[in-house]
């Protein structure tokens, strides 16, 4: 060969130099995010979601109405008294406890010992122990450690798993769980932190529940105005695009007749009105626009007798539409969801105040009426009933209840069943 | 009139004794070596021209991806930059997106733009016979035979068939990759402007399609067959590392790696050639499935291949290394998707040609010529003007000579949604939110039909959410929960078609909340009678 063609050892080293500072630059020119997925892809891992948490207290939009009208302080207290978390500790349903601790905080301490208390609860959640001790050894523990950072939380249809997608998650949110409240699970010692970032991780924009995830990131995220990041998969989310999302589709669609939708939405925008950053204008107006369909719907769909339907997306159309089998649960589920979000909400967004007053009537009704084994078979549906007409009191269900109780030191006694009288 | 004959001199032709006219063939040939051609190169021009006119450039363009591309390109060309998330699809909103063909796009969109559908159809033609042109040149050079120079050509054209009746950037990539293949089994001498050359190359290449790493994995598997050929015939390592070629593949292949980051989005185009592949999606898409026979293109690629096996058999010239080894790692992807068949159909003609002129010179009991095929600057004018006459021919040369463009019923195909498109551009306003349609028509009706039409999907699955895509499939074949489906997306207005969904069209029929606007032997639309966040009225 000629040796004009002749490649040197220089050159070699050059070309070497040359690539090697070529592809550094090209990596280092990458965004951290995109390093992070390539790097997860290549050892089969799965990056994290791109978002520093820095506060680990949750905030959660306050009530704006202290309205006796809507509920007296003894209608309340029946309501209350109704759900009160008298759970067996056998087999005990997460889905209950989530729906408790919602309403109850994680502080209350009850005086009657058949009552878990909020840190009882929250034991029970965060704590796989106490999860064993219900449910025995050889049960799915709900707390999932993953081999790297991240702890999943089992859901699933079944009792023995959190139901909704980051509901448990809302739920402590919702119950003011800090995220440095430690976690223990059989492969390590936590922090609900590690349960937040892993709900960060997983979540994907088009799965077929938003809602809890939307309040819980906001509960979150919102003090320190984070607004948008990237999930696991590179995907950009944002407040808007949560939004854009629980809008989309019919009313109808979603957990709990749509209505959870409603009231994620409706959180959003209180948030951001507390501490800004979280949607943009636009959002915002679709927002309110998109609400203020939902109240002129349920003032057409609104029953005579003061409760909402569970069809009530039909507007007008609601009674002529109406199921002839509809099971009466179902319509407590709508009322008592719609009484929550309109807690929240602005004036605007309001039906007339007379509407409010004879929905709220017709639910306490219903808890006079409906019997307490038949209020605890259906304990999350009259949870959310508890915690909307607080807030109509501007109040908690615990803060109302122990003021209650001073002057009430019955109030956590359940009358004993009737025994049969039998003659001989 | 003189008796006497001038002599010749430099500049002036001889006259002929018994007339004036000058002595053609004393001219001399002023035309760059580089650029003569031979007399045989006319026979291919001839093939590739009647090719080019009768097929490909008057082929109607097929609703494919074709029209998303140029949707991304004109997106580009309005927004002047490359997109970093998804741009067009409401339900694909912040999906990251690497557009490795984002030159390839802006392009095809610019063409479109300048040319209309003549413009494509034409630069359609021309990617495909030149890259047949370029194989059957690599054919004639590897086996010393026109006859087997169109052997490749035809054994490239008959593999690729399937793949070469659809426009998209992939057909960059072919052309490319059929140059480097024809080098790689080529190259006798090294010319060192393919330092520049093919780096530069792989640039261009890696900014218009992703298959520039097919290419990248070819040059290192020649220079590994290289280096174990010296391995094998030295038994020493050290010479088989230290070797020139060896050296030079592996240089070659790190510069073009590293040519192949200047593009927008840097390394993450190596990362995006290696996901799409992967994506969940990509497994519903049947070009994407693995060759098999009952695939027409299989059974050519059986055909082909037991052909070649006999060929090897009767062939005097060994399989060199490099030859098996890009011919397994082609035909390797190629069982893995089929669309990789663009791949091995270059490898495979090459190989073909090669090995059949071997084995019929052998069972002729011929020898290679050995003289040099003589070329000339009147074949190049001669094929130029057969060039000039093909394009005279083609509906972009109608369109340029005569001012007659193609109608649009003709430049596209007859699936294409045209009374879909008339129909919606008439209507003074689109139902709000998302249409349903086919993926392989929103292009076409993103496109060309009303600014507000937002498609449920487009054929760019990688970028779409898998809920998204799953939800789609399972709308297209009307299931009893369709109108959950549509619902669920805030679906308003469902452009069907008849060949497609038949089954959903029955479904919605029947549906009281929706209706027909239109209706042809090719579509049906239709609408929800009450969109989804529609406030109901109250009957009066």
């Amino acid at each position: 060969m000629s040796h004009r063609n002749r490649i040197s050892p220089v050159a070699v080293c050059g070309v070497q130099l040359l690539v090697a500072v070529a592809f550094t630059a090209g990596w280092f020119l990458l965004p951290s995010g995109d390093r992070h997925r390539i790097q997860a892809e290549l050892t089969a891992a799965r990056p994290m979601a791109e978002v520093q948490i820095s506060n680990t207290i949750p905030v959660a939009p306050k009530s704006l109405y202290n309205d006796p009208e809507v509920i007296s302080d003894e209608d309340l207290a029946l309501v209350l008294h109704a759900i009160l978390p008298r759970f067996s500790h056998q087999e005990l349903k997460p889905n209950f406890v989530e729906h408790a601790l919602r309403a109850w905080g994680s502080e209350i301490e009850f005086t009657n010992d058949e009552l878990i208390s909020g840190p009882g609860m929250t034991d029970y959640l965060l704590d796989t122990g106490s999860y064993i001790a219900s449910w025995g050894t050889d049960s799915d523990p709900i707390l999932k450690p993953n081999d790297d950072s991240g702890i999943y939380v089992r859901w699933a249809s079944d009792s023995s798993a959190s139901v909704h997608h980051d509901h448990m998650l809302a739920s402590l949110a919702e119950a003011g769980v800090t995220l440095d409240r430690p976690v223990f699970t059989p492969a390590r010692q936590t922090t609900l932190r590690e349960i937040f970032a892993e709900s960060l991780r997983d979540f994907r924009l088009d799965e077929r529940e938003t809602e809890w995830s939307a309040m819980a990131f906001a509960s979150y995220l919102a003090p320190q105005h984070t607004s948008n990041w990237k999930n696991s998969q590179g995907r950009h989310i944002s407040f808007d695009r949560m939004a854009t999302r629980l809008m989309r589709s019919h009313k109808q669609k979603g957990v709990c007749l749509g209505i959870h939708r409603v009231y994620s939405l409706m959180m959003l925008v209180r948030l951001d009105n507390e501490y800004g950053d979280l949607i943009s204008d636009s959002t915002r107006d679709e927002i309110m626009e998109f609400l203020a369909d939902v109240r002129q719907l349920i003032i057409d769909a609104q029953d005579e007798n003061g409760s909402w339907p569970p069809n009530w997306p039909d507007g007008v159309d609601a009674v002529a539409n109406r199921d002839p089998n509809e099971e009466r649960y179902r319509r407590v589920i709508a009322t008592g969801h719609h009484l929550e979000w309109l807690a929240i909400a602005p004036l605007e967004l309001h039906p007339p105040r007379e509407d409010i007053i004879r929905a709220a009537q017709w639910i306490v009704q219903n808890v006079r009426d409906t019997p307490q084994d038949a209020i605890e078979s259906k304990y999350t549906f009259y949870s959310h009933v508890g915690n909307a007409l607080a807030l109509w009191r501007q109040t908690t269900p615990a803060e109302f209840w122990q003021t209650w109780r001073e002057s009430h030191p019955d109030a956590e006694l359940f009358p004993e069943p009737e025994t049969e009288v039998t003659d001989e | 009139m003189s008796a006497t004959v001038e002599p010749v001199t430099e500049n002036k032709p001889a006259l002929d004794e018994n007339t004036e006219l000058p002595d053609a063939r004393v001219l001399e040939d002023k035309t760059p070596a580089w650029a003569r051609m031979s007399g045989t190169s006319v026979f291919f021009v001839l093939t590739l021209g009647l090719l080019m006119i009768t097929i490909f450039a008057s082929r109607p363009l097929w609703p494919t991806d074709l029209w998303d591309h140029i949707n991304y390109g004109n997106w580009m060309l309005n927004q002047q930059a490359v997109p970093g998330t998804e741009p067009l699809l409401p339900l694909a909103d912040g999906i990251p997106m690497v557009t490795s063909a984002w030159l390839a796009q802006v392009g095809l969109a610019s063409l479109f733009n300048a040319a209309g559908f003549a413009g494509l159809q034409f630069a359609y033609g021309l990617f495909v016979v030149a890259s047949l042109g370029v194989i059957a040149w690599g054919g004639v050079r590897r086996s010393g035979s026109t006859l087997f120079g169109f052997v490749a050509l035809f054994a490239f054209l008959a593999l690729n068939w399937q793949q070469f009746l659809v426009i998209r950037p992939q057909l960059i990539g072919v052309l490319f990759f059929s140059a480097l293949s024809t080098w790689l089994l080529n190259a006798r001498q090294w010319n060192k402007s393919g330092w520049v050359i093919l780096p530069l190359a792989f640039t261009v290449w890696a900014n218009c399609h992703g298959s520039f790493a097919i290419g990248l994995a070819s040059l290192a598997i020649t220079g590994l067959a290289h280096a174990l050929n010296v391995l094998a015939r030295t038994k020493s390592l050290r010479q088989a590392l230290s070797s020139q070629p060896v050296i030079r593949l592996f240089l070659l292949t790190q510069l073009c790696a590293a040519a192949a980051l200047i593009n927008p989005n840097g390394l993450a185009v190596f990362a995006e050639v290696l996901r799409v592949g992967q994506h969940p999606n990509i497994a519903s898409m049947f070009e994407w499935d693995p060759l098999t026979l009952r695939m027409h293109q299989g059974q050519v690629a059986a055909v082909l291949g037991l052909l070649l096996i006999v060929v090897l058999r009767w062939s005097p010239r060994r399989l060199q290394l490099e030859e098996a080894m890009l011919l397994a790692f082609t035909a390797g992807l190629a069982l893995w998707s089929s669309r990789m068949i663009n791949w091995l159909a270059p490898v495979m003609a090459l190989t073909l040609a090669a090995h059949g002129a071997a084995a019929w010179r052998h069972l002729r009991g011929t020898t290679r010529p050995q003289t040099k095929t003589e070329t000339s600057g009147l074949w190049t004018v001669v094929n130029a003007g057969l060039c000039w006459v093909f394009f005279a021919f083609t509906t972009l040369g109608v369109q340029t000579v005569h001012g007659r463009s193609v109608p649009v019923e003709r430049a596209v195909s007859s699936e294409t949604p045209l009374s879909a498109v008339d129909f919606l551009n008439s209507e003074e306003s689109l139902p709000e939110g998302l249409a349903f349609c086919s993926a392989e028509w929103a292009g076409f009706l993103t496109g060309f039909g009303p600014a507000d039409f937002q498609p449920m999907v487009n054929l760019h699955v990688h970028v779409i959410p898998e809920e998204v895509w799953t939800h789609y499939q399972q709308l297209a074949a009307g299931p009893t929960d369709w109108q959950g489906i549509t619902d669920l997306y805030d679906i308003n207005l469902a452009v069907t078609t008849k060949s497609r969904h038949a089954r959903l069209i029955r479904q919605i029929r029947k549906s009281p909340k929706w209706e027909p606007l239109f209706e042809d032997a090719q579509t049906v639309i239709f609408r929800r009678r009450e969109a989804v966040h529609q406030i109901p009225s109250a009957a009066e």
